[in-house]
């Protein structure tokens, strides 16, 4: 166990490195530049120029990767174009309204698909479990912004109950709160029907093995069976699914803080991306793939604490 | 030896490929929620095809005095503040959306295929080398891939078929490299190669038509995907260019006056549910016909 956790570990460095080196293969590799992108179509060539030699976009390319290399090492992702800030510092300090989020979100969707996919699963075939399908099918289909939308328009605007936009602040916890409720319902809706799915159909397998057989046999009551036998290997599955769908709320949280107006990395993303700066894109890009790339080991490690059938090779 | 030539000469399993569309067909009529499905995405290429003749206004046509129109029956949508014809706009935006989305899936699914393939017959270090690239992409959460692209792109249509089919690519090579790894052990490849056909015969007339049921069933799953994701960039206005109309740049348009005129956001994103559903469901109608045993859900 414990060779197979530093194992994992330590496997995160190079494609945390890779996720660095593509960042800047996109920036440099790809047709567009960012001096003509930044001064737009009206600019002359001189002031192009000019601009390159002062980002030191006119240096050998593997000079500018070493040096690229060594200030994200240290820390240092560049100067917002936009601001003139330390990009990085932009980002740690809207980094806490954007895990506010995301973990609001996970814990609605976990919270409430898993239960809701066991509650189909034990009545599977009837009305019941035949719309929570379709529900979920439904809500799956839906793009996240609609949900915020319409969570918008009646809680907020007919209803009143809570803000519609900004985040509050941490010297009051309670408008932190009151602030995330709705974001955080829309972010997870596509996943709480995706767990509810999934929780189903894999609890369905599970209660069709042999081992259930002999719980039932020896006349274990049924919540037990579900509940202690089946739901453990159950969860596996959903688990690994849970892993790489935290992707999906990362890049989920990227539309749903624009469509609440909430600051966080990912709208300073989409901001960056319109005020064409591109060293703040780079540094929220890294940013969060990184946050996925550690969301997604943490989930591995659960999933090899929750199967002892994982060793290390 | 005989025996390995001729496993050769049938090396790409000729199937009849019009009785098994014929059977797809029968199957589809026989499951209520596919056929709706099936109908509704032929509605929506009829809509594609004929906007101009079907949009009962011009998509940019203004109309200063009917600005934040309600819906009624002049104007089933209602209008913008510019007094455009949403449902005009939206017939538009069926034609943009739906190409983007297939398109979209179109290139990763050629580029990807491309790679796996290679991957999966070339040598051990190339294959590594493919592999370990393809694991960094995979480690961008996709719409986060898409805006990284468009952002040095610049907006415009192609640009983000073009953005969302690259995030694709990773995607379609590592579902086409696992397949490619168990055919490359089939005794029909064995034998093409000892026949001396090339890695480029291999790969075209051996392995890829081998792939058609993987690529049919994750091909058809990521269609709706894409119309998402292609929807939240034009939604996020990292996409088409004003006044562009898709479905997700009408939806952007209308955030400014999401209280006064919710119909300009609300309608349009209806649109897209139910576009995603239809295809989803279709998807799913493909998965259980190709492969009734690999139906887990809707995979992402």
């Amino acid at each position: 166990m414990r060779p197979y956790i530093l194992r994992r570990i330590l496997l995160i460095i190079p494609l945390i490195w890779g996720v660095v080196t593509s960042v800047f293969l996109v920036v440099h590799l790809l047709p567009g530049d960012p001096a003509a992108v930044l001064l737009g179509p009206f600019a002359t060539g001189d002031r192009e120029a000019a601009l390159r030699h002062m980002w030191g976009l006119d240096r050998p390319l593997l000079v500018q990767y070493g040096q690229y290399l060594r200030n994200i090492a240290a820390g240092d992702f560049g100067t917002s174009l936009l601001t003139g800030q330390p990009a990085a510092s932009q980002i740690l300090s809207l980094l806490p309204y954007t895990v506010v989020l995301g973990v609001g979100a996970l814990l609605i969707a976990v919270g409430a698909g898993i239960p809701l996919g066991i509650a189909a699963a034990v009545r599977s075939g009837t009305a019941v479990d035949r719309l929570s399908l379709l529900a979920s099918l439904l809500l799956i289909s839906t793009p996240s912004f609609l949900v915020g939308i319409v969570l918008l328009i009646v809680f907020s605007g007919r209803l009143g109950w809570l803000p519609a936009i900004g985040a509050g602040t941490f010297a009051r916890p309670g408008s932190i709160v009151s602030h995330v409720v709705l974001p955080a319902l829309a972010l997870s809706a596509g996943l709480l029907a995706y767990l509810t799915r999934i929780t189903r159909t894999t609890l369905l397998s599970v209660l069709r093995e042999d081992y259930v057989k002999t719980a039932r046999a020896k006349g274990l009551a049924g919540r037990v069976i579900v509940l202690v036998h089946a739901l453990r290997n159950a969860m596996l599955p959903v688990l690994s699914i849970l892993g790489l769908a935290t992707g999906d709320v990362v890049g989920g949280a990227v539309v749903i803080e624009t469509v609440f107006a909430r600051p966080g990395v990912g709208s300073l993303l989409v901001n960056s991306v319109t005020g064409r700066d591109y060293v703040q894109v780079q540094a929220c890009v890294i940013v969060l793939a990184a946050s996925f790339v550690i969301m997604n080991l943490v989930t591995d490690l659960c999933y090899a604490a929750a199967d002892p059938r994982i060793q290390y090779r | 030896m005989a025996d390995i030539l001729r496993a050769a000469a049938s090396a790409a399993p000729a199937r009849a490929r019009g009785s098994r569309w014929g059977g797809f067909a029968t199957a589809l009529l026989r499951d209520v929620p596919s056929l709706l499905a099936a109908g509704f995405i032929a509605l929506l290429v009829v809509v594609a095809v004929f906007a101009p003749l079907l949009a009962p206004y011009g998509p940019s046509l203004v109309s200063a005095s009917a600005s934040f129109r309600p819906p009624s029956w002049q104007h089933p949508f209602g209008t913008d503040l510019f007094g455009r014809d949403i449902l005009s706009r939206v017939i538009y935006g069926t034609r943009l959306s739906l190409l983007v989305g297939v398109l979209a899936v179109a290139v990763g699914a050629v580029g990807g295929t491309f790679l796996g393939i290679a991957a999966g017959i070339s040598a051990r270090h190339a294959e590594q080398a493919i592999m370990r690239c393809i694991d960094v992409a995979l480690a961008f959460p996709f719409i986060l891939l898409a805006i990284l692209i468009l952002a040095f792109f610049g907006p415009g249509i192609q640009n983000v078929m073009l953005a969302v089919g690259i995030a694709y690519v990773p995607r379609f090579t590592r579902i086409t490299h696992a397949s490619t790894l168990s055919l490359r052990e089939m005794e029909f490849v064995s034998a093409a190669r000892a026949c001396g056909a090339g890695p480029g015969r291999v790969m075209l007339r051996h392995i890829l038509p081998n792939l058609f049921q993987v690529l049919a069933v994750y091909g058809s799953f990521s269609i709706p995907i894409a119309i998402l994701i292609e929807a939240g960039l034009d939604y996020l206005g990292l996409g088409v260019v004003p006044p562009t109309p898709t479905w997700g740049a009408i939806i952007n348009e209308g955030r400014q006056s999401l209280m006064i005129a919710p119909w300009e956001s609300v309608l349009p994103g209806l649109v897209i549910m139910l576009a995603v559903l239809a295809f989803n469901l279709f998807g799913e109608a493909v998965a259980n016909y190709l492969d009734p045993r690999a139906n887990i859900g809707l995979p992402r």
